[in-house]
């Protein structure tokens, strides 16, 4: 979509056209439901975030300056909303915590020329802890520093990093689980 | 071990970063849906702040008014509702606002809902006419306050303005059923105490008193080129009683003047002079000037004291007379006009519309010499002393206040009858003229 095109519809859309609102569903919707898909832990639960997402949007797009990318804008609504749900429905119990690695961990064989689905790396992510989900969604394939995680979630920036390296311990874990079953399954053809 | 991380970081970025998966339609039905509601709750946000904002304005003018009326000497006073029961309290003692909120409060506590109105109202929307009102001096007109009553009110009310047995107020139990909201008693009660107001400001401002100056154009039905018309100068002390709020009646007292001009009397009137005939006429003729013996009113009476035959065309000729060359009839009349006014506009300026008859009394009868200084040299025989003419006017009036409002009249006027009693002349003088003067109401 054309940026030209794109500002008139987020114009007309400010005023409140649904065929305008449409077109611009139409048109992110998809990725953003890629979005959601990674904080949340299924496809229904994604999709709720989608729409509350998205009615989000239709009713703050008259705050949008076109200042930045519109897409990294609803990106955030999308990221901001899926937080909120989390913060709401798993009534996180804010423990610090500090994760100390484990020594024989380093020793493990690094994950190398992988070629793992997307699917199943989502399920990976998905399969994670809510509060590892979360942390590593939002430092790894949002680009949050710890610090914003900290605020977002309301954590010490000690806790985001534990809970980042946990996740990214068990995600290892679960690659090479993956990437194990998937040779062993070779060998026995 | 940061490079691995690294590692394990870009493997799942690289894959879930542009992820892009299209969502169930529902999502989207589901979202339209909402975004509707939101704009039907938008929309009812407003009316309801709208019809809040409307409801504090009737309720601040409710209070307003009241408060108005209230402070008012003698207050406004308010019909009271009661049950049947309640005899030490009969519905023809007017009571006022006050009186009537402690009471009802009282039998309130005893009777329960006694009143029409909705139980949350507050005790000033509690206070409601009852249609039928026994007071003769506080009863409202139905038809003006059931054109003001809302609707659903109205519908409350039959065609023959009685009250159905059902909302008579008997017993509490009957009253029960009818439920208005405060802000409908609220606007009836306002609509009944302006309606009310405007019979005691009527009340107040019932009489007035006119005081009027006329300048007038007079003449003849039938009068000829000969005789042309005269202006004269009037006027008098009208009375004016209001009959309602547009309608009122007025009568008084009215000097005025009507005549003729009647130009030269160079008339060549050889009936003036009977021994005229001949040659000694042919001769005066040429040198005389003769005195008309009537004029289209009727017979003049000369009355200058050397007279003795005013056929005597020798006086005529030697008289001072003879060479009059203008003269004119009068006729000076007290008039006391029955005048029906309707006010077609009440505001700072007000237009009427009047008419009616009026009785006069002539009151002086002359024929006047106008060449030179004027003399009365005689007056018109055998005329009625009592006439009766029409009146039409259309009027002006600018208030300068409450009280004082200065007018302005053009006005007709035409006689009924011949002031001549003799059926030999038809004598119907008519007058344009125009009124204007200064009106004081109390």
């Amino acid at each position: 979509m054309e940026n030209r095109e794109l500002e008139q519809i987020v114009k007309e859309c400010s005023k409140g056209k649904s065929k305008a609102q449409e077109l611009l569903y139409r048109a992110f919707a998809p990725k953003m439901l890629g979005v959601c898909l990674r904080y949340s832990n299924d496809l229904s639960e994604a999709e709720d975030t989608l729409q509350d997402g998205f009615i989000k949007v239709f009713q703050n797009i008259k705050s949008y300056q076109f200042k930045g990318s519109f897409e990294g804008w609803i990106r955030r609504i999308m990221v901001n909303t899926a937080l909120e749900k989390f913060r709401k429905s798993k009534n996180m119990q804010v423990v610090d915590e500090v994760w100390e690695p484990d020594p024989d961990s380093e020793a493990e064989e690094s994950i190398q020329n992988t070629n793992i689905p997307l699917e199943v790396l989502l399920q990976m992510v998905q399969g994670l802890p809510d509060r590892y989900q979360m942390v590593f969604s939002l430092y790894v394939l949002d680009g949050y520093t710890h610090n914003e995680i900290s605020e977002v979630m309301n954590i010490t920036v000690g806790t985001s990093k534990s809970n980042l390296a946990r996740g990214r311990a068990i995600l290892k874990q679960k690659v090479n689980d993956y990437l194990s079953e998937k040779e062993n399954k070779l060998k026995i053809c | 071990m940061l490079d691995e991380n690294k590692h394990i970081d870009s493997l799942f970025a690289d894959g879930l970063k542009g992820m892009s998966v299209e969502p169930n339609p529902e999502v989207w039905n589901a979202i339209g849906e909402k975004m509707a509601d939101a704009r039907r709750k938008r929309r009812g946000v407003i009316l309801f702040i709208s019809a809040a904002l409307a409801a504090s304005v009737l309720l601040f003018f409710g209070i307003a008014n009241r408060d108005l009326f209230i402070s008012e000497p003698g207050g406004f006073p308010i019909e009271q509702l009661s049950d049947n029961s309640s005899s030490s309290n009969p519905l023809n003692q007017p009571e006022t606002l006050g009186e009537t909120s402690e009471k009802n409060e009282a039998k309130g506590e005893e009777k329960g809902n006694g009143v029409f109105i909705a139980e949350n109202a507050s005790n000033f929307a509690k206070h409601i006419v009852q249609p039928e009102l026994s007071s003769k001096e506080n009863q409202f007109e139905k038809e003006s306050l059931l054109n003001s009553i809302p609707l659903g009110i109205k519908q409350l009310l039959n065609a023959s303005n009685q009250i159905p047995e059902s909302l008579q107020y008997q017993n509490a139990k009957k009253t029960e059923a009818i439920q208005l909201s405060a802000e409908d008693l609220i606007v009836m009660n306002n609509l009944l105490a302006m309606e009310q107001s405007k019979k005691d400001e009527l009340r107040k401002n019932r009489w007035a008193i006119i005081g009027q100056i006329s300048s007038a154009y007079s003449n003849e039905e039938s009068a000829t080129s000969a005789n042309s018309g005269i202006v004269s100068f009037g006027g008098g002390v009208k009375v004016n009683y209001a009959l309602g709020e547009k309608l009122a009646l007025q009568t008084g007292f009215m000097y005025n003047r009507v005549g003729q001009d009647m130009g030269g009397s160079r008339m060549n009137m050889a009936f003036a002079d009977p021994i005229a005939e001949g040659e000694a006429n042919e001769i005066n003729r040429q040198e005389r000037s003769f005195l008309p013996s009537h004029t289209t009113a009727g017979k003049i009476n000369y009355t200058v004291g050397s007279v003795e035959d005013r056929t005597n065309a020798e006086y005529l000729a030697a008289s001072t007379y003879s060479s009059s060359d203008d003269l004119m009839q009068s006729f000076e009349t007290i008039e006391v006009p029955i005048l029906l006014r309707y006010n077609l506009t009440q505001k700072r300026l007000g237009v009427y519309l009047s008419g009616g008859f009026g009785a006069n009394w002539i009151v002086e009868n002359g024929v006047y010499q106008t060449s030179g200084s004027k003399r009365k040299i005689g007056e018109i025989e055998n005329l009625r002393t009592t006439n009766f003419s029409s009146l039409f006017g259309l009027g002006f009036e600018y208030q300068l206040s409450p009280k004082v409002r200065i007018g302005l009249e053009p006005s007709f006027k035409y006689y009924l009858n011949s002031i001549n009693r003799s059926r030999q002349y038809d004598y119907k003088p008519y007058s344009i003229g125009v009124q204007t003067g200064i009106r004081y109401n109390f």
